[in-house]
């Protein structure tokens, strides 16, 4: 019961620094709705065109925006040593890299949902597709959580090359790109590509709270 | 008698003792290897431009091999803590890189022609580039922590999750529809290429891996040197 | 809970996990990702008019038709089912008659077909033009695609 408790701790603690930190996610999203308005500029206003790789901009610019804010998924809790606390009270580290990427999927990817809607009406996308589109976001972008707590905690080991932790997160992203995007065009093939992308999440969301614990660890050790 | 592939003592005296005759024998194989290919007949089909594939085919094996022996050590070396391996991968990563470029430049080369285009997004050009961006990665991942374990460990693990693209690349073009033509040698039935175009095929794939073998060896030992300077 | 307990917890959900997606992944023997489709499956898939689509197959024999200059006619098939392709620009040195081709173009009516791009697709067997004569004198060389 009591771990109960202060797993219920942690998801409060989060959402109180959700609050506070409302604008730094705002600006996610608005980064996100301008980069689909300069993508708009680029390429013209073909109606046609804009319809036929809509789905494939909105993909990668989700992507892209969502690996801004990579920077801040351990380095507060770590710099002002809240994990060393979480520990302490009993938590072991790679439990504590669970709760991250869920408590980063409920409060920085799930914002997104609701600019979904609006960013495909902005390509005219037909209903289905963003039926599909939502759908796949939200297994997409559990992906993505575990992705970013993978490469965040690696970051912590390393002070001279940040980059490298983006283009880690964009390397391993390219299955879930071709799956979510592909989910549209083979339309026969919904359930087995959706299979394969809920495969894809449950295999990431095995893994990297493994791999985040032990770059955690190592860079507690290191500090 | 192994002992060399995990000692980097042994591995030094070892390849001490085997470099001049490997030296040797590389370019007399190489020479032949080229002389077959020179005399070696035209394609029925493509004429003149089959012998790309001499240098196209060796270099594809290689970065695929190059990639298993790094998976092997990583695994040897996180399994049994032999840092041995971590030293390997770090020299042998930029081979696997050259040979990945090579693949792609000739493959390039030959599908203008052939094909008529240089490039298409089919599954196994697609994932014989995400292998390249794998190795640029290695090599990157080489120069970016400042603690020495954490990164040959963390490179170690990230050559484990890539060595998912193996199979993939071997296997893309029965599993899927590609303009990349299947396997030819490696078929379970007899090789469907003529064997005076597969003896060629074969000398250059030796002589291509012991060329690749000896720049292994020079990087290894000067990994090694560089590592004891440290220590 | 104790550390211990909760590692324990921890690997079993990931083996839980690991073994789910697994399964969900093995069992997905449906082709997903095609470069192309074969005539029969598009006909199967019913593409719509106007559609970009790929589609692979072999050039049938004496169906191939010089219209002008860069200007081209020819069948594509996979010994069921065949399309009427017609194609404006420079063909790739391995295009000819009985041989596999990849086409990217759109459905223009029922079973013809407008292509943008001819790619030439070569099959893995590799063979001395001289021996092939042999082969041919002797009636051993195989012409499937008609």
């Amino acid at each position: 019961m009591l771990f109960v408790k202060k797993i219920f701790l942690f998801f409060k603690r989060e959402s109180k620094l959700f609050h506070n930190n409302i604008v730094d996610l705002l600006s996610n999203i608005i980064f996100f709705f301008l980069s689909i308005f300069v993508f708009v500029f680029a390429l013209g206003t073909d109606e046609q065109l804009l319809r036929s790789i809509g789905l494939g901009i909105i993909w990668s610019l989700l992507l892209f925006s969502s690996t801004l804010s990579l920077r801040k998924f351990y380095e507060d809790d770590f710099n002002n040593g809240v994990l060393i606390i979480f520990h302490m009270s009993g938590i072991s580290y790679e439990f504590i890299a669970f709760l991250k990427i869920i408590s980063h999927f409920l409060f920085v990817q799930m914002p997104f949902l609701i600019s979904l809607p609006i960013a495909s009406i902005f390509f005219n996308l037909p209903i289905i597709e963003v039926y599909n589109l939502i759908l796949t976001f939200i297994i997409g972008s559990l992906i993505l959580s575990c992705l970013g707590s993978i490469s965040a905690s690696m970051n912590l080991l390393n002070k001279t090359n940040f980059s490298i932790g983006s283009i880690l997160v964009l390397l391993f992203s390219i299955p879930l790109i071709i799956f979510s995007v592909g989910i549209n065009e083979y339309e026969n093939n919904f359930y087995s590509l959706f299979n394969l992308l809920l495969g894809i999440a449950l295999i990431f969301l095995g893994i990297s709270p493994w791999s985040s614990g032990a770059f955690i660890k190592l860079a507690l050790k290191n500090k | 008698m192994f002992k060399f592939l995990l000692n980097p003592n042994s591995f030094n005296k070892f390849s001490d003792t085997i470099f001049k005759p490997l030296v040797a024998i590389t370019s007399i194989i190489l020479v032949t290897g080229l002389i077959l290919v020179y005399r070696s007949p035209l394609d029925y089909q493509q004429g003149l431009t089959v012998k790309i594939m001499y240098i196209h085919v060796p270099s594809a094996w290689l970065a695929l091999l190059t990639y298993a022996i790094m998976t092997i050590y990583s695994i040897i070396s996180l399994a049994f803590k032999i840092p041995f391996g971590f030293i390997i991968n770090k020299a042998i990563a930029p081979i696997g890189t050259v040979f990945t470029v090579l693949c792609l430049l000739s493959g390039s080369l030959w599908g203008k022609p052939m094909w008529g285009t240089w490039w298409v997004w089919d599954a196994r050009l697609t994932s014989v580039a995400i292998l390249l961006i794998i190795y640029v990665i290695i090599i990157f991942l080489n120069q970016t922590f400042e603690n020495r374990e954490v990164r040959e460990k963390t490179i170690a693990i990230f050559i484990l999750i890539g060595s998912i693209n193996l199979p993939i690349i071997k296997f893309s073009v029965d599993w899927w529809n590609t303009l990349h033509q299947p396997a030819s040698v490696s078929k379970l039935s007899s090789p469907s290429i003529d064997i005076s175009m597969l003896q060629p095929l074969l000398v250059m794939t030796v002589a291509f891996s012991l060329v690749g073998l000896i720049i292994a060896i020079l990087r290894i030992k000067v990994e090694i040197l560089t590592r004891k300077n440290y220590l | 809970m104790s550390l211990r307990f909760q590692r324990l917890v921890l690997i079993l959900i990931t083996l839980a996990m690991l073994g789910t997606a697994s399964i969900l992944i093995l069992f997905n023997t449906k082709q997903n990702i095609v470069f192309f489709y074969t005539p029969s499956e598009l006909i199967e898939k019913k593409i719509s008019i106007n559609n970009k689509l790929r589609i692979g197959g072999y050039v049938k024999e004496s169906s191939f038709k010089k219209i002008s200059l860069n200007k081209y006619q020819f069948k594509i098939t996979d010994n069921n089912n065949d399309f009427l392709v017609f194609y404006e620009g420079i063909l790739p040195d391995l295009f000819r008659e009985g041989q596999g081709t990849v086409i990217e173009g759109f459905l223009n009516n029922k079973n013809n077909i407008i292509a943008s791009k001819i790619y030439a697709k070569h099959d893995e067997n590799y063979m001395p033009a001289s021996i092939k004569k042999e082969l041919e004198k002797n009636s051993q060389w195989k012409k499937k695609y008609k």
